[in-house]
C-alpha cells in the first residue's frame, strides 16, 4: 500500500531550511577584553564611579556610574573631554617624579585598609574595598606578596588607593584621585 | 510510469536547490554582521603586498607607550617553535590547523622577521608566540600528552600543564582576522578576539589584529586561555558592563567564567620556578602585572584572591580547579570554599 506523497512537501522543506539557517544566524558572542586606554575607577560610599580615557591627543572618553554591588547592566557614557581636563589626567598619571607617592599610598592601603560590608535584604551580605585604582598601561607601583616559608617578593601592581577614613593619603594621591573627580564629572556633563 | 517519476524528480530537484541555497548561506554565516570596522590596517597591508612581500603593522603605538621590555617576548630567539618543526605541528593542533583565514594571513610568511628589532611579525607567528607561553611554561614542552582526561591530576600535576591541556580540548577551531574590530576608529579600545557559538554552527574563535599587534605575548596567552572557557564548555559572561572593563565582565570570580580561568593561569605562569628556561624575569613580571589589571578590571564584584595565595597552584592543581575557581560565591558558601577576610 502506497500513501500519496503531499504536494506541499517541498514548500515545507524550504520553510523549514530557512528558519534553521535564521537560527543559526542567531550567534552569541563572546569577546575577550578589550585592549587600550587607561581606566580609573573609584568604588566609595556604595557606589561605582568608572572613566576610561584614550592616551596622547585622543579625547575621548566613557563613564559609568553604578551603585555597589555593580549591576550586570550599568550603563556607560561616551564624550570627548575638554583638552586641558584630558592632559591634566595624563600628567599626574605619568609624571614619575610622583611615583613614590604613588607607592606610598598603595603601601597604607595595604597595611591599614578595611573592608565595607553591607547588609541586603534576603540575601548575603555584600563586601568592598572603598578605593581607587588606575589600570591599563600606566606606571605601576610594587606590592609585596606574602608567602608562607619563604622570603616575600614585591610584583607590579596598579596604581591603588585605599578610601577608607583610617588611610592617610599623599598630596600627588589626592590630587590624582580630584583630577579623576573633575573629569568623570565633565564626562557627565558634556554632550556627545 | 513516466507520469509518477517525473514529479519525484522535481521534488528532488527543488530539495537540492534549497539544499544550495542554505549551504551558501551557512557560508557566509560567521559574518552575520557585515559592518566591517573602517581600521582595519592588516587586511590593508595584505591588499598591498608587493610582489608577495607583506609590510606587516608596527605594534600599537598606544599600547607600547606602556612596557616597553614586552617587546623581547615575540624574539624569535626566544620562542622554541621557530627552530622547530615539531613545536610548531604541536602548537597547530590546538585548533589553529582548523581555523580559517591564516593562508590569507600570511602562513606562508610564518617565520618572517622583522629586520631590525627581530620581533617575529606575522599574525601567525605572533600567534604561535601566545601559544608558546602555554606550551613552553611546562618544562615537558611539546612532549606533554594533552589528550588525557582533565581529571588525570596524577599526569597534569601543575595547573600550567592541566590548564595546556584544557585550552587544547576545549577548544574550536582558532581562526585569523585582519579586522580591527575597535569600537570607533578613533578609539583605541579595540576588541582583541572573540568566541561565536550558535546552533547548527560550526563554532569558531576569531583572532583580531589588536591581538597580534595591540598586547604582548604573555597577554594573548591569557586571552587565548580566557576564550576556550568560552568554547566547548560554552561558558558566558554574565557581568553585563558593571566592571571597568565595560564589556566581558563576570559578576564575580566563583562565576567560574572566561575570566576566573585567565587569571588563574596568570597565575600559575608566575607561580613558576625562579630558574625556569621559559619564563624569563620579565615575563614573570609581566604576568604579575596583567593579574593585578585583569583581577580589578574584568569582575563586577571585588576578587579577595591576591597573587600570594597562588603559591601552590602548581603544586595542588586539583584544589584550585575543583574548589579555589568557585570559592568566594556567597551564595553557595557550603561547598566552595570562603576565603577569610
Amino acid at each position: 500500500m502506497t500513501f500519496p506523497r503531499p504536494a506541499h512537501t517541498p514548500i515545507f522543506s524550504a520553510v523549514l531550511f530557512c528558519a534553521l539557517v535564521q537560527t543559526g544566524c542567531t550567534v552569541e558572542d563572546e569577546p575577550s577584553s578589550t585592549a587600550g586606554g587607561y581606566v580609573f575607577s573609584r568604588d566609595f560610599d556604595g557606589e561605582r564611579g568608572v572613566l576610561r580615557i584614550e592616551p596622547s591627543h585622543e579625547r575621548a572618553a566613557e563613564c559609568m556610574k553604578t551603585s555597589l554591588p555593580a549591576s550586570a547592566n550599568a550603563s556607560w557614557k561616551e564624550a570627548y573631554l575638554a583638552p586641558e581636563t584630558h592632559r591634566a589626567l595624563v600628567e599626574l598619571l605619568f609624571d614619575e617624579t610622583r611615583l613614590p607617592s604613588y607607592q606610598a599610598d598603595l603601601n597604607a592601603s595595604k597595611a591599614s585598609g578595611t573592608r565595607v560590608c553591607t547588609p541586603r535584604s534576603g540575601a548575603p551580605d555584600f563586601c568592598y574595598v572603598p578605593e581607587f585604582v588606575v589600570t591599563g598601561d600606566v606606571p605601576t607601583v610594587q606590592v609585596e606578596v606574602v608567602v608562607p616559608d619563604a622570603p616575600s617578593r614585591f610584583v607590579p601592581s596598579p596604581l591603588r588607593f585605599g578610601l577608607q577614613p583610617e588611610v592617610e593619603l599623599s598630596d600627588e594621591g589626592q590630587e590624582l584621585i580630584d583630577a579623576f573627580l573633575v573629569a568623570h564629572q565633565a564626562c557627565w556633563k558634556v554632550d556627545d | 510510469m513516466p507520469s509518477e517519476v517525473k514529479p519525484r524528480w522535481r521534488g528532488t530537484i527543488t530539495l537540492l536547490a534549497i539544499a544550495a541555497v542554505g549551504a551558501l548561506a551557512y557560508m557566509f554565516m560567521p559574518s552575520c554582521s557585515m559592518l566591517a570596522d573602517a581600521d582595519d590596517t592588516l587586511c590593508h597591508a595584505i591588499a598591498a603586498a608587493k610582489d608577495g612581500v607583506v609590510d606587516w603593522p608596527a605594534y600599537d603605538e598606544g599600547y607600547w607607550r606602556g612596557p616597553k621590555t614586552c617587546h623581547e617576548f615575540d624574539h624569535c630567539t626566544l620562542n622554541p617553535w621557530f627552530t622547530s618543526e615539531d613545536a610548531r605541528a604541536y602548537i597547530e593542533r590546538f585548533g589553529i590547523a582548523q581555523g580559517h583565514n591564516w593562508a590569507d594571513l600570511g602562513r606562508a610568511d610564518t617565520l618572517s622577521v622583522d629586520k631590525v628589532t627581530e620581533e617575529v611579525n606575522s599574525p601567525l607567528g605572533r600567534t604561535y608566540n601566545a601559544y608558546a607561553n602555554i606550551v613552553f611554561a611546562n618544562l615537558e614542552g611539546i612532549e606533554l600528552d594533552r589528550g588525557r582526561s582533565l581529571n588525570d591530576f596524577e599526569y597534569y600535576d601543575t595547573y600550567l600543564k592541566w590548564s595546556s591541556a584544557y585550552t587544547s580540548q576545549k577548544t574550536y577551531r582558532v581562526n585569523g582576522n585582519c579586522v580591527r574590530n575597535c569600537r570607533t576608529v578613533e578609539s583605541t579600545k579595540c576588541v582583541i578576539a572573540k568566541t561565536t557559538t550558535g546552533p547548527f554552527r560550526n563554532d569558531y574563535i576569531d583572532l583580531y589584529q589588536t591581538f597580534f599587534y595591540g598586547i604582548d605575548s604573555i597577554w594573548r596567552a591569557s586571552t587565548i586561555v580566557h576564550e576556550v572557557r568560552h568554547a566547548r564548555h560554552g561558558v558566558s559572561h554574565d557581568g553585563g558592563s558593571g566592571c571597568q572593563n565595560r564589556s566581558a565582565c563576570d559578576l564575580r570570580w566563583s562565576s567560574r567564567g572566561a575570566n576566573t580561568f585567565e587569571v588563574m593561569w596568570l597565575a600559575a605562569y608566575y607561580w613558576t620556578p625562579e630558574n625556569h628556561p621559559f619564563i624569563t624575569p620579565a615575563r614573570r613580571a609581566r604576568a604579575a602585572v596583567l593579574f593585578g589589571q585583569r583581577k580589578k578590571a574584568t569582575f563586577n564584584e571585588d576578587v579577595l584572591w591576591n597573587l600570594g595565595d597562588f603559591y601552590a597552584i602548581n603544586d595542588t592543581p586539583e584544589f584550585y580547579v575543583e574548589q579555589a575557581s568557585c570559592s568566594e560565591d556567597p551564595d553557595n558558601p557550603i561547598y566552595c570554599l570562603i576565603l577569610a577576610d
